[in-house]
């Protein structure tokens, strides 16, 4: 199995990946995309950035679009993209070892997130229950959602700032993902900091992009307690 | 001055089109106008990503438009005039709501992202810049 994760600008540091490699190396090899490997452990593949983002969009753009881009470039096998920003902390092999190929690509459903509300407010795009943060395809079952950008660029890079958001209004609703089973994934800055299912997010953009909210939001490597003690065993 | 009075304007357009079939986009189920043109018997496609209306997107979906297009939210979406060639009458707000990638702050930005040619009337309703005009010359 292949794992992938990227790593641009400085905002995550080397640890990170080399942290992240070191929670998945029991189940397959990680590629790193990266524009600065300096630190990065020399068993993890590294993959130049520059050569990853074909769209001339500005970067707050569909943020993150150049997952999308594993789709067309990795056809073959069972793959898996993650985000550096997550903590694996429990038992991934039952999810990623499944005897069955994939017909469409598995992504996160926010279930700590009011479904109602979601779909209450469709309409006004502000919402999102999709997140991208670790995803599992087989073989060319992603190129459908890469072809579909393709075919959409103007109006999906006109219209969607995040990946989340353009995959969320648009492959959602057409039935072009598919979703891991509930209670694996936790987010640590919504559900009260708590340890929960396999693996936790540690999304802060729901604080720092809502001048609304007020509550204290950690990345992981500043997260204390429980987290603090299993990342830094990594 | 309000949604009401929107919606009026609105209607004022429509009945001065005479056409008989209409496409909205983005009206939602429960606007003043929706239940007016049913009343005057005018045929509405209501256009609306939401799924409790009818889940079509009207700029990404493959969509046959009726001769004249009503769009009530311009600011939360691509220039329909870009997809769409004819009479319309087109609504947006500066309210810069999260949702809204297109925020509309005069009906200038409407009558130029929309290739509008011909301009019937255009004015500002309370908070809305509005347009009726036609792309196609």
């Amino acid at each position: 199995m292949r794992f992938f994760t990227f790593k641009w600008s400085e905002k995550y540091g080397p640890e990170y990946v080399n942290r992240l490699n070191r929670s998945i190396r029991d189940y397959g090899s990680l590629t790193c995309i990266t524009d600065d490997p300096t630190g990065i452990d020399s068993e993890i593949e590294i993959v130049d950035y520059d050569t990853f983002d074909p769209f001339d969009e500005p970067k707050d753009r569909i943020f993150t679009r150049e997952k999308l881009i594993l789709f067309d470039r990795y056809r073959t096998g069972r793959n898996v993209w993650l985000d550096l920003d997550i903590l694996i902390h429990g038992d991934i092999g039952k999810m990623i070892d499944i005897p069955w190929k994939l017909d469409r690509p598995k992504f996160i459903w926010n279930y700590w997130h009011p479904r109602k509300r979601s779909y209450d407010w469709y309409g006004k795009m502000s919402s999102c229950h999709v997140n991208s943060s670790f995803v599992m395809w087989d073989d060319d079952c992603g190129v459908p959602i890469y072809e579909y950008l393709i075919k959409h660029r103007e109006e999906a890079f006109f219209t969607y700032k995040s990946l989340d958001k353009f995959l969320f209004y648009q492959c959602h609703r057409k039935n072009m993902l598919d979703y891991w089973n509930e209670g694996l994934f936790s987010s640590y800055n919504v559900e009260g900091f708590q340890r929960k299912g396999e693996v936790t997010l540690f999304n802060t953009s729901h604080v720092t992009k809502n001048h609304g909210i007020h509550q204290p939001a950690y990345e992981l490597h500043e997260a204390p307690g429980w987290v603090n003690e299993i990342w830094t065993r990594r | 001055m309000g949604k009401r009075d929107l919606d009026s304007q609105i209607m004022n357009y429509i009945l001065s089109s005479g056409y008989e079939e209409i496409s909205f986009v983005g009206a939602g189920a429960s606007r003043p106008v929706n239940e007016w043109c049913t009343e005057m018997e005018i045929e509405i496609d209501n256009i609306d990503i939401d799924p409790r209306v009818d889940g079509r997107d009207a700029i990404f979906d493959d969509i046959l438009f009726s001769p004249l297009v009503v769009v009530f939210h311009a600011e939360k979406h691509y220039p329909i005039g870009k997809k769409f060639r004819g009479d319309m009458i087109l609504i947006g707000d500066n309210d810069q709501h999260n949702g809204d990638c297109n925020p509309i702050d005069s009906t200038d930005r409407l009558i130029q992202q929309n290739e509008i040619t011909e301009i019937y009337d255009q004015r500002i309703v309370d908070k809305w810049y509005v347009v009726y005009g036609n792309n196609t010359r």
